[in-house]
Order: structure tokens, then sequence, then C-alpha cells
């Protein structure tokens, strides 16, 4: 019977192998970044990191600073996070004529329907829930750090007291509450926004053309959407 | 022959110690063996990949929201609903984690204030009002003398 | 810190992960996969490297068993490690490398037992050592038949279990670099990485096998045969050539695409310029020195400095192009607009001090391993 079991469980690994199991249950947690209204404050870092004991410069959400110019010439693309956003952002030694176009994005996981990093955890501690969030166990992972190296967008970091890998849950003891992610709840501007896949806010930003993903091409499937962001973000 | 008949039952009993270690431990539940390593190094922690999901959910929430403040502060609450800075109270206040009993510091500095409302590159008008002469503008006063932060308009 | 942020911007969480232990993971894996071919070479095709089959199987030994070392130093949580046969992921190479380890350890052990057969049962009945005597009677599973039918028999397994052990050693070398997989990084995402990687690890293993051979044959007193050491120092030949041309390839069809990541790959290499250099120079004088060898080995002199010089060479050179795979993608900031420099810790679990320990430890095992199955008749030993 275990032996059964074995095989039956090696035959679904093999399987796995091909397959990626995608979230499961419909209404799956999107959630939606709207770079126009962000000013840069870093009050969604700030509370990250209260919320989720997060150590010190390790970030599960940062910010992110494009500045794009052009002097004559095609343009020059800026990209600066200092300190993840934490404390704001300075002032930059650039003319502001030559500005072509500046904005803040801010990052976390992307929660993908195809998580690179499920994928090639060895021991199954990371894993996607029904609600279509990808998790770790913290007990579990033996701290081999090969999901940080396939997560593309950087959102994963490993935790040098714990010695395991961690990184954003989406607040997952928030939202199955019903509440939003600490990030969300603290935006002043409303940048970012957090719902089931169904809900009408969600929809209707979804709905727009403006809406992009990042790094496409390797075929993710992130469930974190960019609204008014250039071609430079990725 | 007798000896390669041997030499396979060494290695097929080696394999199924292997496999009934495997199943054995497997079979103590996920709770218990990432544990067993773990207790003889000293590592503690809640053990379990299913277990975990049902872990996490049971962690504190430290930011509640704001209908949690207005609670207590309802006229507050009211005074801030009205106007523009009607985001969340701890966004500027902190997390309400234990509030009650540990009093709330807010930052009254103008740094404070000016962390958003400074222009900066990348800060979009539209989103904020931003104070470009920031240097000159209520210079050596803190923002509240004049602006109420949680209505800062003037009516 | 280990890591700094040279040029551009890096994602936050950026650090290098995986550190001098990871380069020596690979390394060792490259070096059994070399050994473990030159042994099928000999069983299936060569018959002059009969010689030194036994020198080759008893020194891949240590290397296998060490090559789990610098894998365990480096996890976040080792006691854990076991995990990896409780709750496997198959989808993760890394699951896979551990059933395909155990293959390749149960094959070399099986090979092993079956080759020294023999001694065994001999030294079971002549050695004076009590303890020793005691662990070969042991090991003889209590059969002390050495009869020309059984010999033959054991023969034909020998061979079976070769061809499952060189299967197991190519993938676990594939294994060992299937980050190939992981799309993210632009320096792995590459299909000839794994190739490259194969014909490297072949080139390191025929130079530790040349290397090996002159220290035994000095140790035990025996006399060095020239066409063992052409044979094996062409095959390190033309392997080397394989991976120096396979990776030379990588990195013109890279510059020559132009795309995206290859303008940080360009500015991170300056990062790299020493291993970069040794890779090289390296290849270029160890491809020389070994043509060299052969050549005077094939008029029947041995030059024992300059064996020892190409394949010393040979082994620095696969170092340093694990080193630019392993730390030198992990250099390059995901976002692609920004590099990060490593410079690895003396002290601690992954620092210089025990990642020279890993190196070192397979030459520790060698002896003992040497010991109890001597490669060569042991009476020669005496005159050492």
């Amino acid at each position: 019977m275990k032996r059964r079991e074995f095989i039956k469980t090696i035959m679904i690994g093999s399987l796995a192998f091909f397959l990626i199991k995608p979230a499961k249950s419909k209404d799956i947690f999107v959630y939606v970044v709207d770079s126009k209204k962000c000013i840069g404050c870093g009050s969604c870092v700030k509370a990250c990191r209260a919320e989720n004991h997060v150590p010190e410069r390790k970030y599960r959400t940062w910010v992110e600073r494009y500045v794009v110019t052009s002097n004559g010439e095609l343009e020059n693309i800026f990209v600066e996070s200092p300190n993840g956003g934490e404390f704001g952002f300075g002032d930059l030694d650039v003319d502001e004529n030559e500005i072509l176009r500046a904005y803040f994005v801010p990052k976390l996981c992307m929660h993908c329907d195809k998580p690179p990093c499920v994928k090639v955890c060895p021991v199954n501690a990371t894993w996607i829930t029904e609600e279509g969030v990808v998790l770790i166990d913290k007990s579990h992972c033996i701290g081999c750090k090969y999901c940080i190296q396939a997560c593309p967008y950087g959102a994963r970091y490993f935790n040098h007291h714990e010695k395991v890998v961690d990184k954003c849950t989406w607040c997952y003891h928030r939202i199955m509450r019903g509440m939003r992610p600490a990030c969300v709840t603290v935006c002043p501007t409303g940048a970012r926004m957090f719902g089931k896949l169904q809900d009408e806010h969600i929809q209707k930003t979804l709905r727009e053309r403006n809406i992009r993903i990042l790094k496409p091409e390797l075929n993710t499937r992130p469930k974190v959407f960019y609204e008014n962001v250039g071609w430079e973000v990725w | 022959m007798k000896h390669v008949r041997r030499a396979l039952v060494v290695f097929i009993n080696i394999l199924i110690i292997l496999i009934v270690v495997i199943f054995g431990i497997k079979g103590l539940g996920e709770e218990v063996y990432p544990a067993i390593a773990d207790k003889l190094f000293g590592v503690e922690g809640i053990y379990g990949t299913s277990g975990e999901q049902k872990e996490i959910i049971k962690k504190p929430v430290h930011a509640e929201g704001r209908e949690y403040c207005s609670k207590c502060h309802e006229e507050i609450y009211r005074k801030s609903d009205q106007g523009k800075h009607n985001f969340d109270c701890q966004t500027c206040h902190g997390a309400a984690s234990d509030h009650p009993k540990m009093r709330l510091k807010v930052d009254s500095s103008r740094e404070f204030c000016l962390g958003c409302h400074k222009a900066t590159i990348g800060r979009d008008n539209e989103t904020i009002r931003v104070l470009h002469n920031w240097e000159n503008h209520g210079k050596d006063r803190v923002c509240t003398a004049c602006h109420d932060p949680h209505h800062p308009w003037f009516d | 810190m280990t890591t700094t942020v040279v040029e551009g911007f890096v994602y936050p969480n950026h650090e290098v992960f995986w550190g001098v232990l990871i380069v020596i993971y690979p390394y060792f894996v490259s070096i059994i996969t070399g050994m473990v071919t030159v042994y099928a070479i000999a069983e299936f095709w060569r018959k002059e490297l009969k010689d030194i089959e036994k020198l080759v199987v008893i020194s891949s030994l240590p290397f296998v068993l060490s090559a789990l070392l610098p894998l365990l130093l480096d996890l976040g949580q080792p006691q854990r490690a076991f995990e990896i046969y409780l709750t496997p992921n198959f989808s993760s190479v890394m699951a896979v490398f551990g059933i395909v380890y155990l293959t390749e350890l149960f094959t070399l052990l099986g090979e092993m037992w079956f080759l020294f057969r023999v001694d065994i049962v001999r030294m079971a009945q002549t050695e004076s050592n009590k303890l020793l005597r005691l662990l070969y009677r042991i090991l003889t599973l209590g059969v002390y038949d050495i009869s020309e039918k059984a010999i033959k028999l054991d023969k034909k397994i020998i061979k079976i279990l070769t061809g499952i052990e060189l299967i197991a050693a190519w993938c676990l070398s594939y294994v060992s670099f299937l980050f190939g997989v992981v799309k993210s990084n632009p320096w792995w995402n590459t299909t000839i990485l794994p190739v490259s990687f194969v014909f490297g690890g072949l080139a390191a293993g025929g130079a530790m096998v040349l290397l090996l051979y002159l220290a035994f044959t000095r140790a035990y007193g025996i006399e060095r045969k020239p066409n063992i050491i052409s044979t094996v120092a062409n095959y390190a030949f033309y392997f080397m050539l394989a991976a120096f041309a396979l990776e030379t390839i990588n990195t013109i069809l890279y510059a020559y695409k132009e795309d995206i990541a290859w303008a940080v790959i360009k500015l991170a290499s300056t990062e790299l310029a020493v291993p970069l250099a040794i890779q090289v120079i390296g290849s270029l004088e160890a491809l020389l020195f070994l043509k060299y060898v052969c050549y005077r080995c094939n008029l029947g002199k041995i030059d024992t400095p300059f064996i020892a010089i190409a394949s010393v060479t040979i082994l620095v050179v696969v170092f340093a192009m694990r080193w630019n795979m392993v730390i030198g993608a992990q250099l390059i900031d995901y976002s692609l607009r920004g590099f990060v420099s490593y410079t690895p810790p003396l002290w601690g679990r992954e620092g210089l001090i025990a990642a020279l320990g890993v190196l070192v430890a397979p030459f520790i095992m060698l002896p003992v391993v040497a010991y109890i199955f001597p490669p060569y008749e042991r009476k020669l030993r005496a005159g050492l």
C-alpha cells in the first residue's frame, strides 16, 4: 500500500514536471499598482516591515524610481531604490527640462500563476495556495536558496537570522481575515489596489488597455498588474 | 553465482531500509519529521506544509484599518473622511497593534510632512499637492502650526 | 557583507547567494564525471587503460563522498537535508540530484566490490592485521569463490554497472548544473551550458586521473607506462578542446545577439577579469602542453613535470570556469541594470577556510581508501 503510494507520488511528481498546477479556486486574488498615483513616500515599506518583521536591509516590497531623460540623444534610463524607498527619495542631479518622464514603481512578489520558485524547491517547502498566493513553510525550508535564484523579480530574500528564505505573502494572515495587505492599507494615495479577480474595482482597472505585467516573456503569469508604467520597467 | 546473489540481497536490504526509513518518518506526520533533526540542533518551529498555511493565518495583525480607530476617535475619523487625508490612520501614526496600552507617537516635524509633500522628481502634481518652495514656505515652523493634519485645508 | 553593489541599479534583496562552496560542488561533480568516463573508456574501448582501472575506481569514491560536503555547508538548515528524500519535489533539479547521487554512489560501491572481490577474498585469508581481516571477511559476504567462472561473471556485472554509473555520472553533471533551467538568469539560461559543463568535467577528470597516476606510481614504485599517459592525455586534450570551444561559442553568440542582458554581462565581466584570463590563457596553455605530452609519450618518453603542469592547469582552468559560471552569473542582477562584486569571507561556514577544507577533503580520504583497497600490489609498498 505504502509502495503504491510512493509510486503514485512519483507519477504525480513527474507529471508536475510538465504541468505546474495553477490556482484552483475561481476567486483568486490579484494586485494592481497604479504607478501614476505612487508618490514614493515609503510608508508601504515601513508598514510591511512592522507587520511582517522583515529584517533590516531586506524588503518584501520596495519602491523604485524611474527617471527617463533625454538631452538630444535617445532616452537615458536611470533607476534607483535607496533603502528600498523606505525613507523616501532624495534630490537628483538632473536638469528638470531634460526629464521625459519620471515615476515611482512599487515592487513586490508577483505571486505568479506559474511560479518558477515553486518549480525548483527541492522539498516542496513553497507552494501555491488555492487563493493563488505563493507561501513558504519556514520550518520546512532547507535554505538552499535555489528559489531565490529562480525568481526573476528579486522578490525573495534570505533571512540571515532564521537561515531560511522568506518573501511577501500578500499578508496572508490579513487577507484570510478579510482585510487588505498592510501595504495596501497604508497607501495614502491608493496607488496599490488589492482584491479578488471578480471585485468591481479590480475588474474596472483590468479592463483598461494600458495595464501590463512585468517580464511577460518569461511566461510566469504574474498576478500583480501595473498601470501607467513605461516600457523601461521590468 | 552465490556471491552475486548475496550482494544483491545486501543491496536490496539497504534499499528496503532506506524506503522504510523514508516512509516511517513520513508516517509520523508532517508536524514531526522536520522537527526531529531540528530538535537535535535546538531549532524550534512549527512544522508541516499544510499546518504552516494555517499557522500563517493565525499570525497577529499589527496594522488594523481606520474603521478600527473610528471606534474611539470618531470625531477625527469623520473630520479626515471629508478631505483628502482620508487614508489610513497608521500611514502617519504607525501600526496600532498595542495601541490602547501603548501610546502612539506621531512625528510632527517638517520633514515628516515633506516626505510626501516635497516636490520630488517622479512625484505627480495631480496626485498630491506638492510644495515647490518648501524651503521658505512657513520657514522654521512646524506644518501643524497652521495646518490641521487631519484636515489640512483652510475652509 | 560579501556582496557590494558596483554599478547601476540592483534589486534591494540581491546578494551573491551561492558563494565559493557552490563553485566547489559542481567542480567535484565534474571531476567525478571525468573519472567515471575514463573508467568507462578503459572498460569498454581502450584495453591498455586496464592498468589504472582500480586506481580510478578507488579515487572516485572520495570525490563522490565529499561532493555532498559543500552542499551541506551551503544549506541554511543542513539538518533538514534529508527532506529531499522525504518530501521530494520532482520538478526540482535538486531533488532529482538526491536520487541520481544515490544511484551513482551505489553503482560505484558495487563496481568497487566486484572489481576488488578477488583481492578481498585473498586478503581475507592472508591479512595479518586482525581488524582488517575481519573487515575483509565481512566484505566477502561469506563467499570465497574465485573460480574462473565466477570471475567471468564479475566482469560481466562490472560492465553493466559501469554503463549505469556512466549514465548516472553524466546525469549528475547535468543535474549539478541544470541551473540552465533557471530562466531568470540570462547567463544560465542557455542550452549550451550543460554540454560545455560536461566536457569541462571530462577534461578535469582526465587531468585528475593523470595526476593520481603520477602520485600512485610513485608511491607504489611502479613503472609508468607511456601509452596510458598518452591515451588519457589525448582524451583530456579533446575534451578540453570541446569545453573551450563551447564556452567560446557561447560567449561569441551572446555578444553577437546583443540582447538586453549582454550590456550588463559585458560590464560585469570586468569583475571577473582574473578568472576569465585564467580560463582563456590556461585553456590554451593546457591544450599545448597536453599535445606535447602526447607527442613525447608516443615516442616512449615521459616528461613528468610537463604532465603535472598540464594536469594542474586543467584543474585550475576548470575551477575558473565553474567560478565564472556560478559566481559570474550571480554578479548580474535580475533587473539587468547593474551588477555586484563578490569577495568570499575568510572565516565562517561559507568562507574560504571552509572551502579549502572541502577541497582537501577527498585527498584526506584517498589514502584511507587506498589502504583498504590497494590499487596495486601491496608488497611493493614496503619499499616506500
